[in-house]
């Protein structure tokens, strides 16, 4: 792994040293913290068609086992288009509860005010993105030589979508995999993420894409700012993931194009950066990103398009 | 008439008088006869001998000539005509007041010469840089410059000519300056213990000089020093002064009144140093084997310099003995070190080598044999001077220095069938994967200095810096039958081509003026792959990605005038210009440099100093502690040159001799200084790295107290800086000021060395440095799950940082002692050195950090905040070095 390696690169020459190795030590340190907590945390991730899901919890000291604490007498109030939804009651006894009465659609802009037992209210609000249709998605297999030397066969993907440009617009690729064998008579199903190779330049900037620096994987998301209306997205799949095993009946392979917000694309940038560093303390922590006033988290709308493609074993007649 | 005019009347007849009386009094003084019933010599003596036989009262200017041989021809003669025969070559005017003769020299113009040559030691012949060159009785004088060269320009006459360095015995010299001279000095170490006159000057060089926030450690005291392993270290030597504080326990970074570390231009031999650390920074590049004289500008600074806006660490190597050959070597815990110079040619050609290397690898790899996985690691350095002394007015220099870091394991050991070269019978060989990490400098300079007439000074010089870090792996697998293998490498770093020309003119002793400039290109390698396979071991496919390097010129030019307004008050005044092409956009500075100096007493001087800096390069740092993946960036279309302007007000005090007291305060604001953003890091390879950085503004305000004593039985210094530094980003802690990174309130430092006799001395040190600042998270809260993707590694909370830097680490102390036990031997002498390390095991923090701690009572899990040191207790060191 990245982190792995960075780490493995610090340590490795930080201990070689024998005397820095066998002398360094750790002791507990009292400082006074100011051991805050008690802010109104809130998650909403806002799918046209789907559950509206709340988490709503507080968050607590530094020195806490406990990640969380839960709200109690606690109430939230929905707006949608400017227009009042309701005052709903937020259950005491969990920190995620799912609600059936809303029904959101791409272009809807949202609200949400979450009042805690204290009245103290968090603030957060949102537009759920337009859905980015896929138009075309072409294939090619070829060979591919990574920046290891390795080479690969993959299947070149080109999906291909119309960008807004007249907006900022924040985006997402992932391609699941879906595969179903029959092993001795019994049918069994998996699904997984796959790991495609990022081949397109929207994916980095820089140069260093690699594998003895790798960079961290901001697992697909990109903006448009290389994008100016039309755009052909290229990523390289692995044979590894559509190759078909005798054992293998049907592989599916899903390409998710999600359009997010730019408080989505914030907040995972820095959620990433921050785990990357996590554990690491020569580091500057970075804090993760957050849309809610006078609270903590991320209160966002996401939208997204998908094609895919199957891959059958042929029965031999 | 009335009675008022009448008054007039008779005052003007009392002072024509009064006058004409004074004029026969003075014919009467002046044509006193004087018997000479002795023969004194020298015009002194003969004015006083003339005193004690006539009871005339004789004063007279020190802008007199004085010959100290000459006689009086006369058996008997009058007062003037004495005066007359004693001052023909320069006339003089005589003054007399009742009983007393005023001689004051008259009003013309002398014919000037010029004195000029090289001061150097007389044992080794190295140069000496800084040496005093006065004449004592016009009190006008020169220093040597970094070359060892020296003009002074002086009335023609008697002149008492005098030279003077601190642990060297005085020169001097009396005679008549009648014509150009060139006097090539060569100064003689003080014997050690002696407690004699170092100084003699009559205003000491740091009282004298305009510099202020500049200080010089003689290369003695900083190779008495106790240190970690044994391990000579200038930059630590550095960290001790006022000012100057570490960037981390035990590491050789450097910040400077507030500054980052990338803000110091450190120049070996003219040529700029980009990674001054081994081993990341716990020991630094320099051996001090190599090193003649290292000085440290913090402020006020002279318009030659420019580049970076905290400070420049001058470091100058040794030319080479012109007439025998010495060396020494070293062996320690960490490395061993070998050093020799000599001539090549007797007084034309010498030859300065230094080499210093670990050999922890090498004593551990019997051990490694037979390990599945063998790592190893080293560090070397590589210094090599030629001098040619091409003429008496042209001297060359060929500068070198190489050093590097190397990290490698090797595994996967295979024993593979080969097919013999020579004969068709199978051969084996081993064949292993391998991983290697490394970075260093290669810096090379070429150097001619040629005196133009006796005045202009000449240098010019040809730079190549070059400063790489590199990761690179093997690996070998099996296609089909046959083994083949992969290298890739990835490096960054940043190469230099320049050129570069200075010129000291002197044209009068009032005048010290510099003037020059320089070109440089610099490369920048913001990182690049390389990837080589070699397909069935035949035919080798090299592929490069990426990572286009980037060409950016750099160009400086300066003036400066270093010169006496009248006796009391010196200034220098300077600008310096700079220019930098970015990728479309020139940007480009004019500095002007102010520095001043008056004389209360010649013990005693006020100093200050204004200074405005711009710098066009920039580190990107990894992380908070410098490490060799950190990379040299330029300034870009978007991201401005950062610029500094600093005053600077202090006082100058020698109380005694060789003991200089100083206070400075300063004021400096930082403009356009950079920062990683919020939301961004290093390994963000999704935004390009201009995107990655923020620029704010800092400030930073201090007073240091600085007592040096440089040489004596007991010698030493104490320093104590009072700080506080600020930065503010709009982008960063809500756009509200925080304490910097490099802010530290307290910072005391002491260094006493002492002499117990000629055998054997000590040093103890002493550090003590308040917190510095440290981030901190205030809440720790819930993090869902990313409703989109797989994300295994999620942490499950999120921390919230309220403050950007809003605590402070733990108070760091820590005391070193060492001995030095030293024998002479017929072929030279050899010392022992032993010492140890943080004597009373004070652990200070190197990093803070949250981690789960079992309470082995409750069962429980509980976080606490834990402090990691690198050195928590003492640690012993021995060194073993022959000198011959």
């Amino acid at each position: 792994m990245v982190h792995a390696q960075l780490k493995c690169f610090i340590m490795c020459v930080l201990i070689v040293f024998p005397v820095m190795f066998f002398t360094g030590c750790e002791k507990d340190i009292e400082i006074e913290l100011k051991d805050e907590g008690n802010k109104s945390v809130l998650y909403s991730f806002i799918y046209p068609d789907s559950l509206f899901t709340l988490h709503f919890s507080k968050s607590v000291g530094v020195l806490s086992e406990e990640n969380y604490a839960l709200v109690k007498n606690s109430f939230f109030k929905l707006y949608k288009n400017g227009l009042y939804q309701g005052k709903y009651q937020f259950p005491d006894d969990t920190m995620a509860w799912h609600w059936r009465n809303f029904e959101f659609e791409p272009g809807d802009s949202i609200l949400l005010k979450a009042i805690d037992e204290n009245r103290d209210t968090a603030i957060a609000q949102t537009t759920i993105p337009l859905i980015i249709p896929v138009e075309r998605l072409d294939t090619l297999s070829s060979a591919y030589q990574g920046a290891d030397g390795i080479a690969y066969n993959v299947l070149k993907c080109n999906l291909t979508f119309t960008d807004n440009v007249y907006t900022d617009d924040y985006y997402q690729l992932e391609i699941i995999q879906e595969r179903w064998e029959v092993i001795d008579g019994n049918e069994n199903y998996y699904r997984q993420v796959v790991d495609y190779i990022k081949d397109d330049p929207v994916f980095y900037s820089r140069s260093q894409q690699g594998t003895l620096m790798e960079g961290i994987d901001f697992k697909g998301l990109f903006n448009d700012e290389l994008i100016n209306g039309r755009y052909s997205l290229q990523c390289l799949v692995p044979d590894s993931y559509y190759k078909l095993y005798w054992f293998d009946r049907k592989i599916k392979l899903t390409f998710y194009l999600y359009h997010h917000t730019e408080e989505f694309y914030r907040y995972f940038r820095t959620k990433l950066i921050s785990d990357y560093y996590n554990g690491v303390p020569i580091f500057e922590p970075v804090n993760v990103y957050s849309n809610v006033e006078n609270g903590i988290g991320l209160v966002t709308g996401m939208s997204f398009a998908l094609d895919s493609l199957v891959f059958e074993q042929e029965v031999s007649p | 008439m009335n009675t008022r005019t009448y008054q007039i009347y008779k005052l003007i007849l009392f002072l024509s008088g009064l006058l004409t009386s004074h004029s026969v009094l003075s014919q009467e003084v002046l044509n006193v006869h004087v018997i000479f019933k002795e023969s004194p010599s020298g015009t002194r003596n003969i004015l006083e001998y003339i005193e004690q036989q006539t009871g005339v009262v004789v004063s007279y200017s020190n802008k007199l000539c004085f010959n100290e041989e000459i006689k009086s021809p006369f058996r008997e003669a009058t007062i003037r005509k004495i005066l007359d025969y004693l001052f023909k070559d320069c006339p003089a005017v005589y003054i007399v007041r009742e009983n007393k003769v005023i001689i004051k020299a008259a009003n013309y113009h002398p014919k000037k010469y010029t004195i000029s040559g090289y001061v150097t030691d007389t044992l080794n012949k190295e140069v000496m840089i800084g040496a005093n060159i006065y004449d004592e009785n016009s009190l006008l004088g020169t220093t040597s410059n970094n070359f060892g060269f020296y003009s002074l320009t002086l009335p023609e006459g008697y002149i008492s000519f005098k030279c003077s360095y601190i642990g060297y015995q005085k020169y001097v010299s009396g005679f008549k300056l009648n014509k150009d001279t060139v006097i090539n000095i060569s100064l003689i170490p003080q014997p050690e213990l002696e407690e004699v006159s170092v100084m003699g000057v009559r205003i000491p060089a740091e009282i004298e000089s305009t510099s202020s926030g500049t200080i010089s450690v003689p290369i003695e005291q900083i190779r008495n020093l106790p240190v970690f392993l044994g391990e000579v270290d200038l930059l630590k030597s550095i960290q001790m002064l006022p000012g100057v504080q570490s960037g981390g326990e035990g590491f050789s970074g450097l910040n400077v009144r507030g500054g980052g570390p990338d803000q110091n231009l450190v120049l070996l031999d003219d040529v700029p140093v980009y990674n001054v650390g081994h081993l990341l920074g716990v020991f630094s590049i320099f051996n001090a084997d190599a090193i003649n004289k290292v000085s440290i500008i913090k402020g006020g600074f002279p318009a030659r310099f420019g580049g970076r806006l905290s400070s420049v660490v001058d470091i100058r190597t040794f030319d080479g003995d012109s007439k025998n050959i010495n060396g020494s070597a070293s062996i320690g815990i960490l490395s061993s070190r070998v050093s020799i110079n000599g001539p090549l040619i007797e007084d034309k050609l010498m030859c300065s080598l230094s080499f210093r290397r670990t050999y922890y690898d090498l004593i551990s790899a019997p051990f490694r044999i037979n390990s599945d996985e063998r790592n190893r690691y080293y560090f070397f350095d590589l210094n090599g001077k030629l001098t040619f002394l091409m003429s008496d007015k042209d001297k060359f220099y060929l500068s070198s220095y190489w050093g590097e870091d190397e990290y490698d394991a090797r595994y996967n050991f295979n024993e593979i069938e080969v097919y013999g070269k020579s004969s068709s019978k199978s051969e084996y060989e081993t064949i292993n994967d391998q991983r290697e990490s490394g970075w260093g400098n290669l810096i090379l300079s070429a150097r001619w200095n040629h005196v133009f007439g006796k005045k202009l000074f000449s240098n010019i010089t040809a730079v190549f810096s070059d400063y790489r870090f590199h990761i690179s792996q093997t690996q070998n697998y099996m296609l089909g039958d046959k083994w083949n293998y992969i290298y890739q490498r990835y490096f960054s770093g940043i190469r230099d081509f320049g050129l570069k020309i200075d010129f000291d003119y002197i044209p009068f002793a009032k005048h010290y003026i510099r003037f020059g400039g320089s070109v440089t290109s610099h490369s920048f390698y913001p990182g690049i792959d390389v990837v080589m396979s070699d397909i069935n071991k035949i035919s080798p496919v090299d592929t490069t990605y990426g990572g286009n390097y980037l060409v950016r010129p750099e160009v400086h030019m300066y003036i400066e005038d270093d010169f006496k307004v009248f006796s009391r008050l010196k200034v220098n005044i300077g600008a310096h210009f700079s220019a930098f092409m970015a990728e479309t956009k020139k940007y480009t500075s004019i500095e002007p440099r102010m520095l001043g100096r008056f004389l209360i007493t010649n013990e005693l001087s006020l100093k200050g100093s204004f200074s405005t800096m711009s710098q066009y390069i920039h580190l990107l740092k990894t992380a908070n502690v410098a490490l060799p993946t950190d990379m040299w960036l330029p300034v870009s279309d978007n991201i401005k040159p950062m610029r500094s302007r600093q005053s600077s007000f202090g006082v100058e005090w020698s109380p005694a001799k060789d003991i200089m007291i100083s206070v400075e305060g300063y004021h400096k604001k930082l403009s356009d200084i950079l920062d990683l953003k919020a939301e961004s890091s290093f390994f963000d390879y999704s935004l390009n790295w201009e995107e990655l950085l923020v620029s704010g503004d800092g400030e930073s305000n201090g007073l240091e107290f600085f007592l040096h004593k440089k040489t004596g039985v007991l010698s030493g210094w104490f320093g104590y800086t009072l700080s506080k530094t600020t930065n503010r980003f709009d982008e960063l802690n809500n756009g509200n000021p925080f304490p910097s990174n490099t802010d530290r309130r307290h910072d005391v430092s002491m260094f006493l060395s002492y002499k117990f006799n000629k055998k054997v001395d000590g040093g103890i040190t002493w550090l003590f440095g308040s917190g510095t600042p440290i981030t901190l998270p205030s809440d720790k809260y819930y993090a869902p799950d990313i409703p989109t993707g797989q994300y295994d590694e999620a942490v499950g909370y999120n921390m919230l940082i309220s403050t950007r830097n809003g605590y402070r680490m733990p108070n760091f102390h820590r005391m070193d002692i060492g001995f030095n036990f030293k024998k002479k031997k017929n072929w030279g002498m050899r010392i022992w050195s032993a010492g140890i390390i943080n004597v009373y095991g004070r652990q200070n923090p190197f990093f803070l950090y949250f981690d789960d701690n079992l309470n082995e009572e409750t069962g429980e899990f509980y976080w606490s905040l834990k402090q990691f040191s690198l050195f928590p207790f003492p640690i012993p060191y021995v060194r073993y070095t022959i000198k011959f």
